[in-house]
């Protein structure tokens, strides 16, 4: 990444404690305890807090990322704009970045990067026509406070227009953002579209508003808040209504007007995103790393209260060895090769596998059984292209579906395993304990790999973006992804959209002709997509066998360090002289106080 | 609404064609005498002699009784910032005023109604709205008087049961829709848009043209956030969906309409007019205060001599941009009265290209448009009642529609616009032109007018010359020895066309001597 991000502190206290954590580790003589400490501070200093701005299109969503933002860095215009989904997030100086589509098909993105004058010419209607410079996505870079927590706001080419695939491309993109705006505007009450868009996005998002915008231009815009609020809740959702105007809020930062700011709305919604947004991702990361130092200061713990065990009560020495020792054994027991979570794992795999070929299979062979009930109906030359755009969003959604469900049967796989670790019998010390390794579940759903027509394109330029923006705590959001919510809405299918067509040609050889080509082509469409996204969901899964493998080795090995430290420093304060003994207690004390204190306020950031 | 002096060379066939479809019709009845069938096709021929029935269509809030009150030029409809328009109403002419309330099961009855400032409320007698089919409002009025207005409750609407509705009514699973057109209003063209103007042009007897529809860019004074030029910015957007051929498709044409203008512009008082008239003469730096949201034009506290109640008025009746508009206009010296500015208001709005529409699309060519609407629910009747001794009217209806040669012209219109049949860029826009895809008239056919709403006359001489030039052009690509077998049957047909308007002008000329 060539655009520099100047360290944006999540919060002092968390990194502090970080930081105090790997000291500890290092100081401990205990370096392959660093390791999760590191990446998780990574992600405290990089956040990455995506917020999708989606809605239909002409309702104002770059223009409110421009209000956000105070600048004119979304192209705003009165027919159709935006072309590319753009990322607006922190950096100083301002940066733009061009993603490309890689070389292969596998390979990551191409950054280029670009003027900040230039950014029309790239995500503009206008000066990128239909995307023919065939973009995945724009990033820019701003100097600005408000993105400082790490906020970054993603425009998204609106949805339901004529090229409708774009709505699917934006539910894809759902299950790695933070938060959803849905931008409606305020000449009218929510319609379906909106609202099933909403429904199928809590599912999927932890946060979701709907901000009413042009409140300056609709007289009547408190009404249609007020009938907007009684939609959301006729419909079970709990999004925050916001009210604003991006004229009024460009028009009070130029006359410098704090009053005009506030009828804006925009403090409001700013207000919003400090608290709603980045204060309930943050929340998520305090788990993160108050799991992360909770799990060193258990391990340093252990060998800190063996010890401390020795030396204050010499006289159950034997028993305390014997137990260390078999605790040893137990660790020794987990890293071989023989161990039992090594055969969970690869016998757990080896389902997940086999289940997850059957599911997309029969997915696919869902979607193709009403591709070809519908072609029954209509005669495809003439609705080839609702057709295909229908294709299009059922295989999305089915892909989708796919990909979070094997997401969520992983997620079970690897706390399966752990169990193995957290079972009392086979590790005698208390404090030790493993966790599944959850944030390692994002690679599943790397690269959906639904790649035709244009919405292939809109597609891969959110991946690509949730790749680059990596790090998007899994944990906590992975009970939500469960994905089946998407499957309804569409399943209404085309049946009755075009149930109308049905047709009586005397031409009869002429259209079986043509039905047989349009099935053809949804076949061989559907056969490609389930080849990429069959091989991809195995490769992925493959990864994440080996990496769970990895982890769980790892953690297997620290914990064997720790109970084999734990034994050798009993033995020590066993061998070791009364006078000795004495003075260790109070050094051993000290330090079991030091790792507590750190191990106390981990917890409190919970 | 009149229609405009032209020659339309179609207009004799089509009445023939009217004609020929009654006499079946009355032959259908009395085959089926006595049945339910016989009522239907008694109301279908009754239908023939009735005014067009032109249903406004669109999402909810697209402005749809807006627009109705502009083309009545009454503010009838009640409209509202909420979803207002839940049951299917009819505007026709009638000797007095009078509502009826058609229920799902049973007569209509008469019921009582008052005006509210003009705005009806009708009341319906403690029934539930699900329950009634119709309401059909009589009203004396010469807008109504060739066209059969139809107010339907929004598509896309939360409540799925108030969409499923307009849906049910135009375009019904069972048998032809009461439309013979539709008149789509959209703010933005959507999937749902399309797929709605898909479901409604789909029938049997001449399937799949967009020949009974056009399409409304509505609240055309919302685009741009209703700065002064958004009604230019309107224009450019609906000349871009008129080339989409996705559109071309589903409509006609596409012509953008300020429709809150339009209603205002019709019934603008003196009152209102003498209000804006105290804001014009406020200072630059006060106008673009009170300007600057529509929270502060209405405000109660605003240093302005209209009171907040008035002004909030005035926002209500024309929009943010209307008070724009109407104080430039009025500044400018261009409305030095209350006619003079809702006349202005009037030619911006757009209604008048609208009305200009109808007539060129869908009045001119009632004849066409009623005789096939009145043929699918003949063949839908012949299909569900058969009965013996009906064959020969199933013949007949399928003969006329393979041989009407408009039906024919609207089936080659269709294929050519879907890309089923393909002609060379050029050709295909002259081909389509010929075939009356922009409208009817000679010129408009011929390409003699840049706009075919514009009124134009063409010297008979200069029209029989184009439309020999044309039938020679088309006589040779239908017999040019290497041209495929769609292309020369597609040509043959446009070589008829141009033969009609060559015959629609000798009878001109024979009438006129």
């Amino acid at each position: 990444m060539t655009v520099t991000h100047a360290s944006r502190s999540h919060d002092e206290t968390v990194l502090t404690l970080l930081d105090r954590a790997l000291r500890a580790a290092t100081a401990y003589g205990r370096p392959d305890l660093r390791r999760r400490l590191a990446t998780v501070r990574e992600r405290v200093v990089d956040p990455r807090i995506r917020v999708l701005v989606v809605g239909e299109f002409k309702q104002g969503k770059s223009s409110l990322i421009n209000g956000v933002v105070n600048a004119d860095v979304c192209p705003v215009d009165d027919d159709v704009a935006t072309s590319v989904p753009t990322a607006v997030h922190y950096a100083d100086p301002a940066a733009a970045v061009a993603l490309h589509p890689g070389e292969g098909a596998d390979d990551a993105p191409r950054r280029e990067a670009v003027d900040v004058a230039r950014i029309r010419e790239y995500v503009s209607e206008a000066g990128n026509p239909a995307n023919e410079r065939n973009l995945w996505a724009f990033e820019v870079g701003l100097p600005r406070t408000v993105l400082r927590s790490g906020l970054v706001l993603v425009d998204t080419p609106g949805v339901g227009g004529l090229g409708s695939a774009h709505s699917a491309t934006t539910i894809g993109a759902l299950p790695s953002a933070d938060a959803v705006l849905l931008v409606t505007d305020a000449s009218q009450e929510l319609t379906e579209p909106e609202l099933r868009f909403l429904d199928m996005a809590r599912d999927l998002c932890p946060t979701i508003a709907c901000v009413l915008t042009k409140t300056d231009f609709h007289p009547e815009w408190r009404r249609i808040a007020e009938l907007n609020r009684h939609h959301l809740r006729d419909h079970g959702l709990t999004a925050t209504v916001i009210t604003t105007s991006a004229t009024l809020r460009a028009q009070a930062a130029a006359r410098n007007d704090g009053q005009l700011n506030i009828e804006s709305g925009y403090p409001a919604l700013l207000a919003f995103l400090r608290e709603q947004v980045v204060g309930s991702a943050g929340q998520l990361m305090n788990r993160a790393v108050s799991v992360a130092v909770t799990g060193v200061t258990g391990q340093l713990d252990a060998r800190f209260s063996a010890e401390r065990d020795a030396l204050a009560d010499p006289g159950h020495s034997a028993e305390l060895v014997a137990n260390l020792e078999r605790a040893q054994e137990q660790a020794a027991a987990l890293r071989g090769r023989a161990a039992r979570w090594q055969q969970t794992l690869s016998d757990g795999f080896a389902d997940l596998a086999a289940d997850a070929d059957y599911d997309l299979r029969e997915r696919m062979r869902g979607v193709l059984k009403k591709v070809d009930d519908a072609i029954t109906d209509v005669d495809p030359g003439k609705v080839w292209a609702e057709m295909e755009q229908w294709l299009y969003r059922m295989v999305t959604h089915g892909v989708a579906a796919h990909y979070a469900l094997v997401t969520d049967r992983a997620g079970e796989l690897a706390s399966l395993v752990a169990e193995h670790f957290a079972d009392g019998e086979s590790v005698a010390t208390a404090s030790l304990r493993v966790d599944a390794p959850l944030e390692r579940l994002r690679q599943i759903g790397a690269a959906p790999g639904v790649e035709k027509g244009t919405m292939g394109l809109g597609a891969r330029g959110l991946t690509a973006m949730r790749g680059s923006y990596g790090g998007v705590m899994m944990i906590g959001m992975l009970g939500s992804v469960i994905g089946w919510g998407l499957i309804n809405p569409v399943s209404l299918g085309f049946g009755v959209i075009l149930g109308r067509k049905a047709i009586r040609d005397e031409r009869e050889r002429a259209l079986a002709q043509r039905r047989q080509q349009a099935r053809q082509a949804c076949r061989s469409y559907v056969d490609d997509v389930s080849f990429s996204v069959g091989k991809d969901a195995r490769d992925g899964l493959r990864r994440l066998q080996r990496d769970l493998r990895d982890t769980f080795t790892a953690q297997a090995e620290e914990l064997q360090r720790s109970t084999g430290e734990a034994l050798h420093a009993a033995k020590e304060a066993l061998a070791a002289g009364e006078a000795e003994r004495t003075t260790r207690l109070r050094q051993v004390d000290a330090e079991l106080h030091r790792i507590r204190t750190l191990d106390q306020q981990a917890r409190s950031l919970t | 609404m009149t229609t405009p002096d032209r020659t339309a060379p179609s207009a004799g066939a089509h009445h023939a064609l009217r004609t020929r479809v009654a006499a079946l019709l009355g032959r259908a009845t009395a085959r089926y005498g006595g049945t339910e069938a016989a009522d239907t096709l008694r109301r279908v021929r009754d239908r023939l002699d009735a005014p067009l029935r032109v249903a406004i269509a669109g999402k909810v809030k697209a402005g749809k009784s807006t627009l109705l009150n502009a083309l009545v030029g009454q503010p009838l409809a009640p409209t509202d910032a909420g979803e207002c328009t839940r049951i299917v109403t009819w505007y026709r002419d009638g000797l007095t005023y009078k509502v009826t309330m058609h229920p799902v099961d049973g007569p209509g009855v008469p019921v009582a109604f008052r005006r509210d400032r003009g705005v009806l409320t009708v009341r319906l007698q403690g029934r539930d709205p699900a329950d009634i089919d119709h309401l059909e409002v009589e009203w004396p009025s010469a807008s109504l008087r060739t066209i059969t207005l139809i107010d339907t409750p929004g598509i896309g609407s939360l409540s799925t049961e108030v969409s499923a509705r307009t849906q049910a009514f135009l375009a019904p699973d069972d048998r032809p829709g009461d439309a013979d057109a539709v008149c789509y209003l959209m703010r933005h063209l959507h999937a749902t848009d399309a797929h709605f103007l898909e479901s409604f042009h789909d029938d049997d007897a001449a399937r799949g043209t967009p020949l009974n529809a056009v399409g409304v860019l509505s609240r055309a004074d919302e685009i741009g956030s209703g700065r002064l030029n958004a009604l230019e910015v309107a224009d450019r957007i609906a000349r871009r969906y008129r080339a989409d051929p996705r559109v071309r498709r589903l409509c006609q044409t596409v012509v953008p309409v300020a429709g809150l203008l339009a209603e205002t512009g019709a019934t603008l008082r003196e009152d209102e007019y003498a209000a804006l008239t105290t804001l014009v003469d406020l200072d630059l730096e006060a106008r673009n205060e009170l300007l600057l949201s529509a929270d502060r034009f209405a405000a109660p506290d605003a240093p302005v001599e209209a009171s907040g109640d008035v002004r909030r008025a005035l926002l209500s009746r024309l929009g943010v941009f209307g008070i724009r508009v109407s104080l430039a206009l009025i500044r400018s010296g261009q409305a030095p009265s209350a006619t003079a500015l809702a006349a202005a208001l009037l030619r911006r709005s757009g209604v008048e290209q609208l009305r200009e529409t109808l007539v060129t699309q869908f009045a001119a060519r009632a004849d066409l448009l009623q005789a096939r609407s009145a043929l699918s629910v003949l063949a839908a009747v012949l299909r569900s009642h058969p009965r013996a001794g009906t064959e020969d009217l199933r013949r007949e209806v399928e003969r006329i529609t393979a041989t009407t040669h408009a039906f024919a012209e609207a089936r080659l219109l269709n294929a050519l616009r879907a890309g089923t049949v393909q002609l060379d860029g050029a050709a295909a826009e002259e081909a389509e032109r010929l075939l009356g895809g922009a409208g009817d008239a000679a010129v408009v056919r011929l390409g003699l007018v840049e706009d075919p709403t514009q009124d134009g006359t063409a010297d008979a001489a200069i029209l029989r010359e184009a439309a020999m030039d044309a039938l020679t052009r088309w006589r040779r690509r239908a017999e040019h020895p290497f041209a495929a077998r769609g292309v020369v049957d597609a040509s043959g047909l446009v070589a008829r066309s141009c033969e009609g308007i060559l015959d629609g002008l000798a009878q001109l000329a024979g009438t006129d001597s």
